[in-house]
């Protein structure tokens, strides 16, 4: 924290004093009927809105602040809170006071690079956000139809299987979905990575990651790689683990939505990271038992799917036309003079399956809300193929608009190829009594197979991608052993992108591999093939 | 708060009074029981007993009011027993008393302040109040020592809040937030 002068404060109290009104003040109140496991119930707030923010001025947070809470039940006669804080200081005839405000948290630029709770306050002790700060709802109603266009641009992952096969659009939605430990997580954060490339471009899309009851140290974890990585000053990372309450998991996703939000429209590119929508279910569960709203399915309420569909329809890509943007619904009045057309805000909720469980009651609600999802498996993980992706029960239902020119050509017939491979498949153990064309399809894809492999934190720029697809394509690697692939991979990237710098980047940028520069990568990749066996040829011998 | 059951046979016994024209009578038998209650801690305990047999807690009740409330006051305590609602009857006299204010127009204020207001100022107070609200007010007087001075006057769920507590609690959070903005 900087030093400040004492004639500085002296400055700033005087300031304050004048500006204070010294009116009585009027306020609604209301008392404490009981409480307990995060939620309190109160008699009076007859006026109270639902989702109004509430005070608890005798109540205390621990840091000398009065504890707030949130309305989530009006009844007959008393309101239910759900009390963002520990309940332990909050006692029966306390006094509760209305704020006239619905839950709302403050954002500005000056979020990016920080971790913040879900009510924006920092934690990362980096001192208050600083900048321009507007205060803006946490929950909002999505753009209406007419505010939205198709999703036109790709949202690049640097993951080859998911930029190949199922690509993803600025504006779309797209589940990552699977169980415990198949790298879902991974995903995200490779995609966050992935968009320092934008930051140089005129789109650059700002991240926002939301980690919903996971563990601290996870937390901690994720911050530190994208810190390394350089990710983390375009990033927000909004945190609710697994220590805190109830309500601060149920409205973690919205704080991330409002803040992607902000991006969204003004005109920018957002991507909001839900890691995960499923414990946000649960710790929604939790409190609607506890304020005694009926139990469905899985005992979660009647309205866990409202909830998560109203939180991913605020995912969208806005109109690229500013005289119908300026008319769009709810936008709040600090808003409204920034407000600006072409922006998006790409969702990648996470949902995690028991045993790979896809027909349990939140999994496929979430699936049938977003627009394509990827599915990452347990056995692929296990028999080293990662990013575990399953190419073939995930889908991207729009993504394919969004995708560059030769990406879309390529992955034609990677798809098929895929197909073809996992239908053959079974019939692999015969080897040398199959005929010639089944072999050859079974060589491709095995190739194809170890080609889409991956490591951790290693995204690829669009261009290595096309190149690499290029050489699959055209059926070169078919000459190499499958072992020698991740060499080759790392041989030819490396002398593609020193030979033809230039023309990569170019590449990079329209999307489109010409004839000609795709002969001269063949040839580079045909060398270096030769090389390649020459080597394996002379391990052998030796 | 009252429970949704008090407040039906309160308002029931209401209407039956007014019907009756006996509503000054009957209040003032409610007021009593009320006060009662209130004041003893043991027949309330005694009235929500479980393992007492209603029909001691009637005969007693009987010999309690009997000789001081109306007839029909004490009619409507046995039905209150007989169905079984002797847990509530506090909360039955209490609605009772609310319903009444309601139907008389009048209501309940709660007046703070950190010393005991003087006579005239009460009045004073009181009339302004009943002239802003246009109702006859009952008022309540608390005088709370934290408050430090000025007053605060609660109607309903609203507070109007003059007292130095709040503008000082105002001041600390502009303060805090200065700080923070600075």
């Amino acid at each position: 924290m900087s030093q400040v002068r004492p004639d500085e404060v002296t400055a700033i109290l005087r300031k304050q004093l004048l500006g204070f009104d010294n009116e009585a003040e009027v306020y609604d109140v209301g008392t404490i009927l009981e409480v307990g496991d995060g939620i309190a119930r109160v008699y009076g707030l007859s006026k109270v809105q639902a989702g109004e923010l509430v005070e608890l001025p005798d109540s205390d947070d621990g840091s000398g602040n009065p504890l707030y809470g949130m309305v989530l039940n009006l009844e007959e006669d008393n309101v239910g809170i759900v009390l963002f804080g520990s309940s332990s200081a909050v006692q029966e005839g306390h006094t509760v006071r209305r704020t006239k405000s619905i839950a709302s948290i403050k954002i500005g630029e000056g979020s990016l690079g920080r971790v913040i709770n879900p009510l924006g306050q920092p934690v990362d002790g980096k001192g208050a956000i600083t900048g321009e700060i507007i205060t803006l709802p946490l929950e909002r109603k999505a753009p209406g139809v007419i505010y939205r266009q198709p999703v036109t641009e790709p949202l690049q992952t640097g993951i080859k299987p998911i930029d190949s096969l199922i690509p993803i659009g600025r504006g779309q939605r797209e589940l990552i979905i699977g169980d415990r430990q198949t790298g879902k997580t991974a995903v995200a954060i490779d995609t966050i990575i992935n968009q320092r490339e934008t930051q140089d471009t005129d789109k650059p899309v700002y991240c926002i990651y939301v980690a919903v009851g996971q563990k601290g140290s996870t937390v901690a974890r994720i911050v530190n790689k994208l810190e390394e990585h350089g990710a983390m000053e375009y990033t927000t990372v909004v945190s609710a683990p697994a220590s805190t309450t109830a309500p601060m998991r149920y409205i973690a996703p919205f704080a991330g939505a409002t803040l992607g939000e902000y991006f969204r429209d003004t005109g920018r590119h957002a991507l909001v990271i839900y890691d995960d929508l499923s414990k946000q279910a649960v710790a929604y569960r939790e409190l609607s038992l506890l304020l005694k709203r009926p139990p469905g399915r899985e005992a979660y309420p009647g309205d866990v799917f409202y909830l998560h569909s109203r939180l991913l329809e605020r995912a969208a890509k806005i109109i690229d036309n500013d005289n119908v943007v300026q008319k769009m619904n709810n936008v709040p009045d600090e808003l409204r003079p920034k407000l600006k057309p072409g922006g998006s805000l790409t969702a990648l909720p996470v949902i995690e399956t028991q045993a790979g469980d896809v027909s349990a009651y939140i999994p496929t609600n979430v699936i049938s809300i977003t627009d394509g999802q990827i599915f990452l498996d347990t056995d692929l993980f296990n028999s080293g193929i990662r990013p575990a992706i399953d190419v073939g029960i995930s889908v991207s239902r729009v993504g394919g608009a969004a995708q560059v020119k030769s990406m879309k050509k390529l992955s034609g017939t990677l798809k098929l190829d895929l197909a073809q491979y996992r239908e053959l498949e079974a019939f692999a153990k015969f080897g040398s009594d199959l005929d010639a064309a089944t072999q050859r399809q079974l060589k491709r894809g095995e190739r194809t197979v170890e080609l889409m492999k991956q490591g951790e934190f290693e995204p690829l720029p669009v261009q290595s991608q096309i190149a690499l697809l290029k050489i699959n394509q055209e059926g070169l690697l078919d000459r190499l052993p499958v072992n020698k692939i991740g060499e080759f991979e790392d041989h030819y990237l490396e002398t593609v992108n020193a030979k033809f710098s230039k023309k990569m980047d170019e590449l990079g940028r329209s999307g489109v591999l010409s004839d000609e520069f795709g002969k001269e990568l063949m040839k580079s990749a045909n060398t270096i093939i030769d090389q390649l066996l020459t080597e394996a040829e002379a391990e052998v011998e030796a | 708060m009252v429970l949704k059951a008090a407040r039906r046979y309160a308002n029931a016994f209401l209407h039956f009074a007014i019907e009756k024209d006996l509503l000054e009578e009957i209040l003032e038998d409610v007021e009593s029981i009320h006060q009662t209650l209130e004041n003893s801690r043991d027949l309330k305990l005694f009235l929500k007993s479980p393992i007492i047999k209603p029909e001691e807690k009637r005969k007693a009740l009987e010999s309690i009011f009997s000789e001081s409330v109306q007839p029909i006051t004490m009619q409507f305590l046995n039905l209150i027993i007989r169905k079984g609602r002797q847990k509530i009857i506090d909360q039955i006299m209490k609605g009772f008393i609310d319903l009444y204010k309601v139907h008389m127009g009048i209501i309940d204020i709660y007046i703070s302040s950190a010393r005991e207001l003087p006579e005239d100022l009460r009045t004073k107070l009181i009339a302004a109040l009943e002239i802003s609200t246009d109702k006859k007010v009952d008022p309540d007087f608390i005088s709370d020592e934290d408050l430090m001075g000025g007053i605060a006057v609660r109607i309903h769920d609203t507070v109007i809040d003059g007292t130095v507590k709040n503008k000082i609690n105002r001041l600390r959070s502009l303060f805090k937030e200065a700080a923070l903005n600075h």
